[in-house]
């Protein structure tokens, strides 16, 4: 058996895993050939125009709060529908997958070029306009400065778009070929991996699952080094672009950002909206359905929460007291951590239960703990980097004062830090909960089923929100349905922004 | 303080709370309308039902493995199943499997040869010879689907499923792909059939559950149960409300074959 | 009884010397002064003093023999120039230190704290200062405030940084009076002014840049 040949066609008795990785591939680089481009041109227009660029931001900042197995049933909906109709073929193919991951990627990409934009050393920017520079000539003439934020941004753009596995399911046909042409199907790796991991634990199939994850692991930590390599040496591809392709690139990338905001968000508003009056008016029954799946959300949220904070502190308190060369290493491996995809955290999680099948022979399902314990082990380098960036932001004369006042390391933290700490902690949890909440891929992989009740026991299955959309966006069987799973993604995305904007304003005020 | 303290409670109820019976289920997706139904009733009686998907080939070894009380099946247990895994078969129903194409597709019947060049991948445009016919968009299901087992077994028999073609994961998904692709071809139980397909005749024959009780339509399976020897009285519960003629009507309501007359 | 003693010091921050080969002894109960001119490293011997160099300047290497009776805090207190102020109300800057060495509550450290506002002449000046943030204080109240702090936990060893600078006459002889309040706590002023070491202390240490001489 040979894990990389070329076919998968497991009746034939090949299990080649090259198409997937392939797929993977392609999928990734074409989404962030579309996003990247698209970025730098709608983050210098939101310099050049401030009015607009308000507005811009706003829709950047509401963006981001969309979770990915939304963009991929939006997608469905959409692009799919869109490309069948005008184009050839189904639809779903390589072309939709990565026009859904450029949009998946555009924001926390663009936010990521006007923080940049943003650092650039204030002479810079008086220069170019003490030489009488329109603001349209400033961003074109500053752009090669930008190129340290560009590498870093792209290079997490580029992981996340590798990573990703609802977007994938829904819209790439998870067709196991290898193809160059775009309006064709493709499968990724994790999508693999999730539709793998339903069989047999003995037969060659699931053993795909651990090449395909090992596959995953290296491409996620080494393509985005790769790409920044890249970017540094070309210097090129960052000269100072000719003025009148500048003129008219800027202005695209606006234009075509509020075309997408407002036809993609006048769609889905029309279609929640369809949805509210759906729930309202027919007798489909819509609580019992969404109400159990919501809870179990919320309480896995809730258990993550509770354990990040524990894990953070102590970790935060612990590598406060390191000295620079293990806190490098501990620094390194957290951002390893929160770098690898959460279909590979969960698949930690099926080998763990694989693991203990084997060992204890015992009917190891999965269930909410080992989801928890995923969940927690995804979310704790998001937690712990936010808790260090603000004790980077407290006065450092605290710790002298204390130390010249005998205070004990665990008093100064029991007393003085933690609390002074309270606003990260805040943000920390918010943006925790967010991520448990949303997220699809480790639940798929862990336990989660539809129609489950309320979990009591750990290792019970469960029904979270996010899967029990997933699976029921699969097969709603008419319009009612259809319009209820709208409604549904409607008030996910209220919650989340609502959510996010918390976060704000926790951090402005501790700003 | 006061957070800590119920959040303590909290989690002591939960790890020594009595929960309702439960009992699990995977496999198959064909079965899924009907066990939801199921569910519905037994909540009556404090039993949980907790029914998932994955597929035919997936129910069969969480049964076997002990990770599921019941393993949905859309095909017969094979001998080395039953001796090596320990299971037993409870048949409730059988189910056709019809070739379904969208509604506007004026195709209104395949013969075995027709529909093998199909699926492989041989015949790759609607209207042969025509270079400006549409292609032929293919949908099937994952390996350890049973439909698509039962469709290999009577349709394409050694030959090999067409490597592009797309995959889906359910009957549900099947048909809502088919119901929106003018050029689609796939699979998927009778029982799914409605007005958003069209199920086409396989050699000569129509799809319905009638002709497919009769024999006279040839791609059948039976839907059953799979459980361990000695099941435990909720289980049993479960297998003897699933078979009793009561629920007849439920099985039939969702265009399968009930075995038990209602 | 030895307090302090100190044998051939030397300190360099960096590649830079900053004085060499100290030695001096000091009694319990006895008064050092040290003066000199500006940037010769009074503050820094403060800071070794207190064991803090390290802390405060990582670059920095001390050399010799430093002995003290009791060196953890509170036994030890150094009175910084400029105060570091702790998040939270005066009240609470008081009383923290006091819970944490000495275990006292709220209503126990009231009448203390009272009692030490009182001698810095705090208590009567900003009436209903326990609620205030220390940083809304002046300058000059802020340093007074800081003795306070430290006198709170009766050290045995109190190292003084200019404790007296930008204040009025009356405020300097206020604090003055209290140093001399209290004759078990041996003390190491730093300071300006010879009229002030003269009043304070019996012994004098005086920094050159290169060289010392008692």
């Amino acid at each position: 058996m040979n894990p990389f040949s070329l076919t998968w066609q497991p009746d034939l008795g090949l299990w080649g895993i090259t198409p997937m990785i392939a797929g993977s591939l392609q999928s990734a680089c074409l989404a962030w050939l579309i996003a990247m481009p698209w970025a730098v041109g709608l983050s210098a227009a939101v310099w050049v125009w401030p009015t607009w660029g308000r507005l811009v931001t706003l829709g950047l900042r509401g963006w981001v709060g969309i979770p990915s197995l939304l963009y991929g049933f939006f997608s469905v909906c959409i692009w799919v529908e869109l490309l069948r109709t005008w184009g050839t073929g189904s639809g779903y193919s390589w072309l939709v997958t990565s026009l859904t991951l450029a949009l998946l990627i555009l924001p926390p990409l663009s936010l990521c070029l006007l923080e940049g934009w943003r650092q650039l050393s204030a002479s810079m920017w008086r220069t170019a306009s003490l030489l009488g520079y329109s603001p349209l000539e400033r961003t074109r003439m500053l752009l090669p400065a930008l190129l340290p934020s560009v590498r870093q941004g792209g290079a997490l753009a580029l992981g996340r778009a590798l990573g990703d596995c609802m977007i994938a399911l829904f819209v790439s046909g998870n067709i196991p070929q290898l193809t160059v042409n775009p309006l064709e199907g493709i499968r990724t790796l994790p999508a693999h991996m999730v539709l793998t991991a339903n069989m047999e634990a003995t037969s060659r199939g699931f053993a795909s699952i651990f090449y395909g994850a090992g596959v995953l692991a290296l491409l996620s930590m080494g393509l985005p080094k790769v790409c920044m390599m890249a970017m540094g040496g070309k210097r090129g591809c960052f000269s100072i672009p000719s003025r009148w392709i500048w003129s008219l690139f800027v202005p695209g990338s606006l234009g075509l950002f509020l075309i997408a905001c407002l036809g993609m968000g006048g769609y889905i508003g029309y279609r929640v909206l369809q949805g509210i009056f759906v729930a309202l008016s027919s007798p489909l029954p819509f609580l019992p359905i969404w109400l159990t799946p919501l809870l179990t959300s919320l309480w896995l949220g809730i258990w993550v929460v509770g354990i990040v904070i524990a894990g953070g502190i102590g970790l935060t308190m612990y590598m406060s007291t390191l000295g620079s060369r293990s806190i490098a290493i501990w620094e390194s491996g957290l951002q390893l951590l929160g770098g690898l995809p959460s279909i590979l955290i969960g698949f930690l999680g099926v080998m763990v239960l694989w693991v203990w099948h084997g060992y204890f022979g015992e009917s190891a399902r999965g269930g909410m703990g080992l989801a928890v314990v995923c969940l927690s082990l995804l979310t704790l380098p998001t937690m712990v980097h936010v808790l260090r960036a603000g004790l980077a932001q407290l006065p450092l004369e605290w710790k002298h004062t204390c130390r010249l006042l005998g205070y004990s390391p665990r008093w100064m933290w029991m007393k003085i830090l933690l609390p002074a700490l309270r606003p990260s902690l805040i943000t920390g949890s918010l943006l925790v909960f967010l991520r448990a909440f949303e997220d699809t891929a480790v639940c798929l992989l862990t336990g989660a089923v539809a129609f489950a009740a309320f979990p009591t026991q750990w290792g019970e299955a469960f029904s979270p929100l996010s899967f029990q959309l997933f699976f029921l966006a699969d097969q709603y069987r008419n319009e009612g349905e259809l319009a209820q799973l709208y409604l549904v993604s409607g008030i996910w995305i209220a919650m989340a922004w609502g959510i996010l904007a918390l976060v704000s304003r926790f951090q402005r005020r501790f700003l | 303080m006061k957070i800590s303290a119920s959040f303590f409670w909290l989690s002591t109820y939960c790890l020594f709370a009595t929960p309702p019976q439960r009992v699990s289920m995977a496999g198959g997706t064909a079965h899924i309308p009907v066990m939801a139904e199921a569910a519905s009733i037994l909540a009556k009686e404090n039993i949980q039902l907790e029914v998932s998907a994955g597929g035919s080939g997936v129910g069969i070894s969480k049964a076997g493995s002990g990770l599921v009380h019941i393993g949905n099946s859309g095909r017969p247990l094979t001998p080395e199943e039953k001796t090596r895994l320990g299971l037993e078969e409870h048949r409730f129903a059988l189910d056709g499997i019809a070739i379904i194409v969208h509604p506007r597709n004026p195709l209104k019947n395949l013969t075995q040869k027709e529909a093998q060049a199909i699926f492989s991948g041989e015949r790759s445009i609607w209207i042969p010879f025509n270079a400006a016919s549409p292609k032929i968009t293919l949908y099937t299901r994952e390996e350890a689907s049973g439909t698509r087992q039962t469709f290999k077994e009577g349709v394409m028999q050694s030959i090999p499923f067409a490597p592009h073609a797309h995959v889906l994961t359910s009957n549900g998904a099947m048909k809502l792909a088919i119901s929106r692709d003018p050029n689609g071809i796939g699979f998927c139980s009778i029982g799914h059939v409605d007005a958003s397909v069209k199920a086409l005749a396989f050699s000569g024959v129509e799809a319905t559950q009638t002709l497919a009780a009769s024999g006279a339509y040839s791609l059948v399976r039976p839907l059953l149960m799979v459980t361990k020897s000695n099941p435990s009285p909720e289980v049993k519960r479960v297998l003897t409300l699933i078979q009793s003629p009561g629920f007849a009507s439920h099985i039939q309501a969702h265009g399968y074959l009930p075995l038990v007359t209602p | 009884m030895r307090e302090v003693r100190v044998k051939n010091l030397s300190l360099h921050i960096g590649q830079r010397l900053i004085w060499e080969k100290l030695s001096f002894e000091l009694e319990k109960g006895g008064s050092l002064g040290i003066s000199g001119p500006s940037g010769c490293g009074k503050s820094s011997l403060l800071l070794c003093l207190a064991g803090r160099i390290k802390e405060w300047i990582p670059t920095a290497h001390l050399s010799g023999e430093l002995w003290i009776l009791d060196p953890r805090p509170p036994q030890v207190q150094l009175v910084t120039q400029q105060p570091g102020w702790l998040p939270g109300t005066i009240f609470s800057n008081l009383w923290m230190p006091l819970r944490y060495h000495f275990g006292l509550s709220r209503l126990q450290a009231r009448g203390l704290l009272e009692d030490q506002l009182r001698a810095v002449g705090l208590w009567e000046e900003v009436p209903g200062c326990l609620e205030l943030a220390p940083t809304q204080l002046s300058g000059g109240q802020q340093q007074r405030l800081n003795l306070a702090r430290a006198l709170l936990l009766r050290p045995q060893l109190l190292l003084l940084d200019e404790p007296t600078a930008g204040l009025d006459e009356k405020n300097q002889a206020q604090i003055h009076e209290i140093l001399l309040a209290e004759p078990q706590t041996s003390r190491i002023v730093v300071s300006h002014s010879s009229q002030e070491l003269e009043r304070l202390t019996s012994l004098r240490l005086e920094l050159f840049p290169t060289g010392n001489q008692v």
